[in-house]
């Protein structure tokens, strides 16, 4: 009977062993395991991040069982609160995605202790292939969260069709954009041309007066609470610079994305992230409905002086909140399959942004691209990437949402501070008025 | 005489455990069948066809109900557009005719309907909402025919608490003016080229229907539309207006709650296949659904299941039908993935295998407990038996204690038996002495006498003549049978009487017989004969 009985129990912890008792990995095939992700590539457009998530999940995912599934595409200036109404658990509230594509200060707001550290998952030779500068960008106490995955910078999207016109008959090139004092005096020339548009509209209009007053040796731009210092010299000098030609109607604040300007032909160069590539229009659209191609030119971001090459570096990572073993698992062969340098480079390419390894950025300069406005675009980015010096700032939502308010002011003031200063007022007196709604704002 | 009950303990324990191991066994499995037989229990597939069932169920009835809201609020929307319309034709002095190459009149027109209808945006389960008019600001140009004005606005985020609004389609700066800004991929007018039943629908002689799904153009959205038209008091045709339902909203307004792994919902256009892109999809609502591309084969496969059948992947559901509008019938196919449905059916399987393992372990090891526990007061008894000590015993096993009662009143009776046996072996054994004492006198009286006569004999010998004795001899080979008979009587002691009795002779038979037996033996009287035969015997002993 003994006898028996054992065997009976070899019997079966022979084939439970054989069901799958063991396994080296946390993942399986047959019972792949769910990954919740936001991101922020391709919100109103078709987006290139979808269509990878989808060739993962057909590939490498179902291999390896894991299912990457994209709840919400938002965008980066939103996607900070939505994650704070998450943690928070706010009624109707999304839950906490499991994967997020964020700026380090959304991981910050997140947690360490919550976040997936990549150091643990990458090794120091895999991590050493990233660019040197965008890894210092996704560093929260020395450990690396946010992972880079593509970066942006701001440049200049001009309408092409419309800026041949005004060339034609006012005789200015694009080498007439090489510093911001040569681009305002084209600015000027065009608002007479186009009988009163903007040249420009800003996307984040204090970005550029920021990055002007770098330029100009600031020493104290920012007051504790990481709001400007109104009291600044160079700051004060930069925002003079840059307001006085909004006040005069040559450039303008965009109601959100300039893209939107660019589209209905309110102005001719938007200044905003490479990464609004994605989101141009391909025509103009003018209020009699008549309607012209964009092809868009892309131009590096004016230098405050010919000495002063300066670029901001923004974009966000990937960051993965930490719940289970299994999860940060399958969080970590997404990641790794998502930066393999091909694959980085196909995709940036299609959402305007820099590639993040060393071996992409080699193998731009040797890029074939399929369209014009494209080609535009990295040259203007291997130009910038190769002669200008890169610029970043940790942005905490509170003053990003300051920074809105401010532009929603200078909108709302706009066309009264052109009637005044079309009226005679001393412009330097508007300046200070602007100055002081930034100050209120602190 | 010692017993041995080894043998017979195992086999007992053995007939009582096959017997109990057979009756366990055949009670499961008959009960397993009777369940199975009434339906208690069922095949995985049934269960897999049940659960799509009432998933379907839902499904159907969740999407009859959301089509209806819909088609009543677009019903209520066109009302408003109409009122509106002829409104501010009214109150421009315009016919609507008029409206055509008039940019102020149609801003005007756009700007009164732009927040009613974003109202009904917010207050509807859909992602966008439009009015289309049948005009255009720009009649000059080249693809003015396929240009149209109105106001198209869409959700930008999934959800009905929040909603922040879009400019797909209209004029951008009404957009601002009301806080929605255009759209990214962003158009003045409608293009009409993506309605391909537009003359049809120009007719206004329907109430509402839900269009083909189209690709958005730029955006990675497919969507519908639902049309009600626009329709003049007298009967101009104004335009359509009515709802965007995106893919993306369609899976936000019917997730799936549902137990089943990647559980995927497909509405499509009635048909005895499916294609893809004419229809939505939805899926489970916490979880992941595979989106099948392409156009669909379907399959019956029994148990009322239907395999559908993809380029990349397979699919086992059931079907049901929604009735969109009067003319419009969409399908339903609630389905989950094949190899789910196969690798449910292995475990399923493998359960089974293990359950029954698993089963017969216990009554096997059951069974063995209990013939073990069952025998057990037998063994004991068996053993106090052995002992000899069965009267001390009491179980409280009835059956064994009258065995054991039983048991002890055949001793008692064996005992007394034994006991009877003893005495009267004592007793005949005091016979036997007796008798064989007896016997013993009688030997020596038999010996006394035997030497009487032999002394008595060579008395006679010495009386007897030799002649005639030696003719005796001779002659006794003569005699007939019968002769001899009579002799041998004669020399037993037998009177002539006792002769006639025993050979059944008359008296002269045998008185004939002795003067032959005389005459042939030379003596002349039965004292001779017998003297003679004497003789002879004693020579012959």
């Amino acid at each position: 009977m003994k006898k028996v009985i054992k065997y009976l129990l070899v019997f079966g912890l022979g084939l439970c062993n054989l069901y799958g008792c063991s396994s080296k990995s946390l993942l399986d095939k047959d019972n792949p395991v769910t990954l919740t992700m936001w991101h922020v590539y391709g919100e109103q457009a078709n987006s290139p991040m979808n269509q990878l998530i989808a060739e993962f999940n057909e590939t490498e995912g179902k291999d390896k069982g894991i299912i990457i599934n994209v709840t919400k595409i938002t965008n980066a200036s939103k996607i900070g609160s939505e994650l704070e109404e998450s943690l928070s658990k706010e009624p109707g509230a999304d839950p906490m995605p499991d994967l997020y594509t964020g700026h380090i200060h959304n991981a910050k707001q997140v947690g360490l202790d919550k976040s997936v550290v990549w150091n643990d998952v990458f090794t120091e030779k895999e991590i050493s292939n990233f660019v040197d500068e965008f890894l210092d960008a996704g560093m929260l106490e020395d450990k690396l969260v946010d992972l880079p995955l593509s970066k942006s910078t701001i440049v200049l999207f001009m309408n092409g069709t419309q800026f041949e016109k005004f060339s034609n008959d006012t005789a200015v090139s694009l080498n007439d954009f090489d510093t911001w004092n040569q681009t305002f005096d084209v600015a000027e020339k065009y608002y007479e041309w186009s009988n009163g548009k903007p040249l420009l509209c800003f996307d984040y209009l204090l970005n550029s007066i920021e990055s002007y007053a770098i330029a100009l040796g600031t020493k104290n731009m920012f007051t504790e609470n990481g709001w400007y210092n109104t009291e600044d010299p160079a700051f004060k000098e930069a925002f003079r610079t840059f307001l006085e030609p909004l006040i005069k109607g040559h450039i303008s604040a965009s109601d959100f994305y300039s893209s939107t300007e660019l589209t209905t032909g309110e102005t001719l160069i938007g200044v905003s992230s490479s990464a609004a590539y994605l989101y141009l229009n391909d025509i103009v659209t003018y209020p009699d409905n008549t309607t012209e191609p964009l092809n868009a030119i892309a131009l590096p971001y004016p230098k405050a002086d010919k000495d002063h090459a300066l670029m901001t570096q923004a974009g966000v990572g990937l960051c993965a909140y930490k719940t289970t073993e299994q999860k940060q698992e399958a969080a970590s062969v997404f990641a790794h399959w998502l930066v393999e340098p091909k694959r980085n480079m196909d995709f940036v390419i299609q959402a305007g942004y820099m590639p993040v390894t060393k071996k992409a950025f080699k193998n731009l300069k040797n890029e074939k691209f399929e369209d014009e406005e494209t080609q535009s675009l990295y040259n203007t980015l291997t130009e910038m990437k190769s002669d200008y010096t890169v610029i970043s700032r940790e942005v905490p939502n509170a003053i990003s949402r300051k920074a809105y308010a401010f532009y929603d002011q200078v909108r709302s003031h706009q066309q009264e501070w052109q009637a005044r200063a079309n009226a005679g007022e001393d412009i330097d007196e508007i300046v200070d008025e602007a100055m002081n709604i930034l100050k209120s704002l602190s | 005489m010692q017993l041995s009950f080894k043998s017979k303990e195992r086999s007992m324990k053995r007939k009582l455990f096959v017997y109990m191991f057979f009756l366990v066994t055949t009670i499961s499995i008959t009960l397993l069948m009777g369940l199975f037989l009434f339906g208690r229990l069922g095949t995985t597939e049934q269960d897999f066809h049940k659960k799509l069932s009432i998933q379907s169920e839902y499904s159907t009835k969740n999407m009859e109900s959301y089509w209806d809201d819909l088609a009543s609020m677009n019903i209520a929307l066109a009302d408003n557009m109409e009122a509106i319309l002829e409104t501010t034709l009214a109150n421009q002095g315009l016919t609507f005719q008029q409206l055509q190459d008039n940019p102020n009149a149609i801003y005007s027109l756009e700007n009164d309907m732009i927040q009613p209808l974003g109202q009904y945006l917010e207050r509807s389960n859909c992602s966008g909402a439009y009015v289309q008019l049948d005009t255009t600001i720009n009649s000059t140009l080249d693809n003015a025919q396929t240009q149209r004005s109105g106001v198209y606005l869409q959700k930008t985020t999934m959800s009905y608490s929040k909603e922040d609004l879009i400019l797909y389609r209209g004029i951008a700066n009404i957009g601002k003016k009301h806080g929605i800004m255009p759209h990214r991929k962003w158009r003045q007018e409608f293009d009409i080229t993506l309605v391909p039943d537009y003359e049809e629908l120009k007719k206004g002689n329907f109430d509402y229907s839900l269009s083909n799904i189209i690709q958005l153009p730029y955006t990675g959205e497919r969507i519908a539309l639902l049309r009600v038209p626009l329709v003049g008091k007298d009967g101009t045709f104004y335009g359509l207006c009515g709802f965007e339902i995106s893919q993306s909203w369609f899976k936000f307004a019917h997730p799936q709650p549902s137990t089943l792994n990647h559980l995927t919902c497909l509405l499509v256009p009635d048909s005895d296949s499916i294609i893809t892109n004419e229809g939505f999809s939805t899926g489970s609502q916490n979880g992941f659904y595979y989106m099948p591309n392409g156009d669909l084969s379907i399959k019956p496969i029994g148990n009322n299941l239907l395999r559908i059948i993809s380029k990349n992947r397979n699919y086992i559901g059931v079907k049901n039908t929604v009735k969109i509008s009067k003319n419009q019938t969409y399908s339903t196919y609630v389905m989950i993935l094949d190899s789910d449905y196969n690798r449910a059916i292995v475990k399923s399987n493998i359960e089974l295998f293990f359950f029954t393992i698993v089963l017969l372990l216990f009554v096997f090891l059951g069974c063995s407990f209990f013939s073990q526990r069952y025998l057990s007061p037998i063994l004991k008894g068996l053993e106090q038996l052995r002992k000899d000590n069965k009267n001390s015993m009491r179980y409280d096993v009835q059956e064994i204690d009258d065995l054991l009662d039983f048991l002890s009143s055949k001793d008692y009776e064996v005992e007394n038996k034994m006991l009877t046996l003893e005495l009267e072996m004592q007793e005949n054994r005091k016979k036997l002495e007796q008798i064989e004492n007896e016997h013993e006198l009688i030997q020596r009286e038999y010996d006394k006498a035997r030497v009487e006569v032999e002394r008595l004999a060579k008395k006679r010998e010495a009386d007897v003549d030799e002649e005639e004795y030696k003719r005796f001899l001779e002659c006794l080979a003569t005699l007939t049978r019968k002769e001899k008979e009579i002799l041998d009587l004669y020399v037993k002691g037998y009177s002539s009487k006792d002769i006639l009795e025993t050979l059944n002779i008359t008296d002269n038979t045998l008185k004939y017989h002795n003067r032959n037996i005389y005459s042939k033996l030379g003596v002349k009287s039965r004292k001779q004969l017998l003297m003679y035969m004497t003789l002879l015997n004693n020579k012959r002993s």
